[in-house]
Formats: C-alpha cells, structure tokens, sequence
C-alpha cells in the first residue's frame, strides 16, 4: 500500500469516526444547563484547537531538524503539516465565534487568547505564501524553516495566555495540572472528537507528504 | 428560555457542526482529487 493510499484510508477512517462523534455529541450527550446546545460546539473547537497547536509544533520540530540535517523529508513534513494545521484553524476561527456571540455576547474581542490564535492562523498562511514566492528549494526550506520556529515558539503562549493575561477566553478544563473538570459522558464526547480530529491531522498530512502530494498546492 | 430552563442557542450550534463538516470535507476532496492526479 503506497503512502497515498495509507494517508487515505486513515483520513476515511477519521471522517467515519467524527461523524460518529457528531451522533454522540448532539444526541447522546446532555445538554449543558447554562449555555444551552451552544455548549456543544465546545466538542468540536477545542479538539480542533488541538490539532492547529500540534501541527504548528511539529512544523517547528521539523523545521529545526531540518536546519541540523538538510534533510529535505523534515522540510516537506514541515510544509505539509502547516497547510493542514491551516485547514483546522479555519475550524478553530470558525466555530469559536459562533460560540461567543450566544454566550459572551459578541462574535469577537481582542483579548489575548483569541488575538494570539488570529496571528497564528495569520502565520500559518504567510508561511505558505513565503513557501509560494522562493523557486530555490534550498533557499525556501531555510527561509521558511526560521519561520516555522517562531510559529512553533508561539504554541506555548498561546496555551498559557488565559492564565499569563486576563482573558474572557475560558480556561483549559482538560489539560491543566488538576483532573478535568467535566462529567464523564461530556469527558468521553470530548476525548473521542480529539482522537478524531487527531487521526483526520495524521490522514491529512500523510496525504500532503506523500510523493505528488507536496510539490503542488491544493486546488 | 425552553422550558427545561436552557437557552435557545442550538442554531449556533448546528451552524458550528455543519460549517466544521464543510472545511473538513472540502480540504479532505481536495487532497483526494490532488493524489488522484498525481504521476
């Protein structure tokens, strides 16, 4: 089985699998007294919140091994794993608004969290328009290597931000240093929809490295 | 209010779901037809 074919299967996999966690989420998990259905897209931004932090910080991981080795596998693992980290920002800049418009009152605000997470998404797609603009591949795997670090340098701030800033932004109630702090079924709903959203990344970018996936862009 | 005492926000909700299963499976077709063409 080629390496395009494997990224597929799992991607399939990964989509049968969310599509369960949707049946879950909206019909077999409670109803949240306070915020009402609006709760439940909690199950969908934050795992894909997720999966946006792990793919800017394996860009970074490789983009550092590729400047120690030269090896040009970690720069296209590199490439591949931000455009799909920008395709679960998308998910991330989508559903959050639509959760804080019912509950904070307004789509928007320019606290900490949620600016740090714009300009992530923002570097995501400069990162690519840098990949875009340099023909030289030796030249764009360096150039677009520094870039990639401060991305990754960034991945931390933006997780410890609600707790370094006062932030409207709600604070992690999973992975935090004391137990999670929801009941087990809406545990469960949440823990299966990261292991989705992790096995789509793992699909996505298995697809995007593999040879023919990675010398154009989609489209 | 409904009458279990939670508010009405599953519009938002339903929006999040479907616009979530838009981006996935746009970018999901778009690798596809990418690895379909490639030598």
């Amino acid at each position: 089985m080629t390496l395009q074919s494997r990224g597929r299967w799992i991607t399939a996999s990964g989509l049968l699998f969310l599509a369960a966690v949707y049946v879950r989420a909206i019909w077999f998990t409670p109803v949240e007294r306070l915020q009402g259905g609006a709760q439940k897209i909690f199950y969908l931004h934050a795992p894909a919140a997720w999966s946006t932090l792990l793919a800017m910080g394996l860009v970074g991981v490789a983009s550092i091994l590729y400047l120690l080795m030269k090896d040009e596998r970690f720069d296209r693992f590199a490439a591949a794993s931000a455009e799909v980290g920008t395709a679960f920002a998308c998910v991330m800049l989508t559903t959050g608004p639509l959760w804080a418009k019912p509950i904070w009152g307004t789509w928007w605000t320019w606290d900490a969290r949620l600016t740090l997470t714009l300009f992530l998404f923002f570097l995501f797609i400069g990162y690519q328009l840098l990949r875009g603009a340099i023909a030289e591949p030796g030249t764009r795997a360096r150039f677009s290597a520094v870039l990639g670090i401060f991305g990754m340098v960034l991945v931390p701030f933006i997780h410890l931000s609600v707790y370094l800033f006062r932030t409207l932004h709600p604070q992690p109630i999973v992975l935090k240093p004391s137990a999670p702090s929801l009941p087990d079924s809406m545990l469960l709903t949440l823990l299966l929809s990261f292991l989705a959203f992790t096995m789509l990344y793992v699909g996505f970018v298995t697809q995007r490295y593999a040879p023919g996936g990675a010398q154009s862009h989609v489209g | 209010m409904w009458a279990d005492g939670t508010p009405p926000t599953g519009g938002y909700a339903i929006a999040a779901y479907l616009l979530t299963a838009i981006i996935l499976l746009t970018y999901s077709f778009l690798l596809f037809r990418r690895g379909s063409k490639a030598p």
